[in-house]
């Protein structure tokens, strides 16, 4: 059962954890304050704020990934927001 | 088994946060320290040889359901099951699941629900408690081998995936299940497997071409989503999962709907009557006196109704039922003086992984329970 090597963790504790670990700094947090999508109607063209999700690590950045607002979207074609509608409730701890 | 008050760490909030643990505490505290839970090996290899013949039988009974077309039963849209039968004779990759267990200690562990699709308080069990045994009795043990099994399964499914980027997303604002997804992807990240995160919002589907694309209108091949396949098939996007000319490889994948159901507690009864580890579960209540009634669909203990010698327990609200209920047989939580415990065995890959424990002040484990370590006495 025992673990028999320290455990690393190469994302979570920089992008979550507190600002304590000298090597690693804090930049990129989520961004909660974007609203939900409220149309998935093809032809969508609209400009949305684009912010990467990430850590500088003493080695260097690692990019989480990418978080909505404003990209611009130069195809006509992609819809968004069509996951992600059942709003109010969320996977939480317990199930 | 016992149950052991101490005194937490001093500043453990502080500790936790440090390593990624923001939602310890909500309107009452989640990750609870005040008490730990000590089992004997032998307590402990029986929850993993349980834990192991549950999946095994759990694999069956998919299938079962399956060959005999029993989706109705489930209340499964139709147009999803060919994307399911797919997904299973695909062998689709699959990384976890957990098995919620009634035990005490003396009797039989008894399978209570698995939660196949959407597992979370993976964190939980995986790193913080183990943290949390490491400053409190360092030379003890703890059934807890998730994160090396984690990491090591993501390397053997590697091959498995599309040459190309695995994503992780889940629903925005909730750090929860941010926590959670963020983890799994830094485990994959361990793994040699590329990855990003996008938001579950922000996927995009592609009119023209008829694939699901990033942010950057790039296709996803490859995708870990927290978020459960019954919201997904009744939202927009819903329907094109089947049409997705890419076949993308969604993580769980479909067949996992079969068993994050509760109608699939009457078909393991079925398919293994009086085994020592079930419940009798039937889709009717019939002459059962004790029991629980559980909506085939729901979450945070939410729509449960307990029902003793025929008069009510113990009911819980929510907006879960729709699809319809099975009637488990009641067996009570185990009582350490006000706290009722429900036993989290996790599978990773095909494999029992280690335990989280969460109790709560009565019989319905809510989103108010608590989640409290455990160690191994030698």
């Amino acid at each position: 059962m025992k673990k028999s090597k320290a455990i690393s963790l190469v994302l979570v504790t920089g992008l979550l954890g507190c600002n304590n670990h000298p090597q690693q700094t804090r930049l990129y947090l989520r961004t909660d304050t974007l609203e939900n999508y409220t149309s998935t109607t093809p032809g969508y063209n609209g400009y949305y704020a684009f912010r990467p999700i990430g850590t500088y690590y003493w080695f260097g950045y690692v990019r989480q990934g990418y978080s909505s607002s404003e990209v611009h979207t130069s195809q006509t074609s992609i819809s968004r927001g069509g996951f992600g509608e059942s709003g109010g409730f969320h996977v939480s701890t317990s199930s | 088994m016992e149950r052991i008050s101490i005194t937490p760490r001093n500043n453990w909030q502080h500790t936790v946060e440090a390593l990624g643990f923001g939602f310890h505490t909500a309107d009452v505290a989640y990750w609870d320290e005040s008490a730990y839970y000590t089992f004997s090996m032998q307590e402990i290899t029986k929850l993993e040889t349980v834990t192991a013949e549950l999946w095994d039988m759990c694999l069956q009974a998919v299938q079962y359901v399956i060959d005999h077309n029993l989706f109705d039963q489930f209340k499964i849209p139709q147009f999803i099951i060919p994307h399911i039968i797919e997904s299973w004779d695909n062998d689709a990759p699959a990384i976890y699941g957990r098995f919620d267990l009634c035990y005490d200690g003396v009797g039989e562990p008894k399978l209570l629900e698995f939660n196949a699709d959407t597992p979370t308080s993976l964190f939980e069990a995986a790193i913080v408690q183990w943290f949390w045994l490491k400053d409190f009795d360092e030379p003890k043990d703890q059934f807890n081998s998730l994160h090396e099994k984690l990491i090591a399964y993501w390397k053997y499914l590697k091959d498995y995936l599309y040459n190309d980027t695995l994503y992780f997303t889940c629903v925005k604002e909730v750090l929860e299940d941010f926590t959670t997804t963020a983890y799994l992807q830094d485990c994959a990240m361990q793994a040699d497997i590329t990855t990003e995160f996008i938001y579950i919002e922000d996927i995009g589907w592609d009119n023209d071409n008829h694939f699901f694309v990033d942010l950057n209108d790039q296709p996803i091949k490859n995708i870990f989503k927290l978020y459960p396949y019954e919201w997904m098939v009744n939202e927009s996007f819903g329907q094109n999962l089947i049409i997705d000319k890419l076949k993308a490889i969604w993580i769980e994948p479909s067949w996992k709907m079969i068993l994050s159901n509760k109608a699939i507690l009457p078909v393991l009864w079925q398919l293994f009557p009086y085994h020592k580890n079930l419940l009798p579960a039937y889709f009717t209540r019939g002459n059962l006196k004790d029991y629980v009634k559980k909506p085939l669909l729901s979450r945070e203990g939410a729509n449960i109704t307990i029902v003793e010698n025929e008069k009510l327990l113990a009911n819980s609200d929510g907006e879960y039922g729709e699809e319809g209920f099975i009637f488990q047989e009641l067996k009570k939580l185990p009582d350490f003086n006000g706290n009722f415990p429900v036993i989290g065995s996790w599978v990773v890959g095909q494999q029992p992984a280690g335990i989280g424990i969460r109790e709560s002040n009565g019989l319905i484990t809510d989103n108010l329970s608590r989640f409290v370590p455990h160690l191994i006495l030698p």
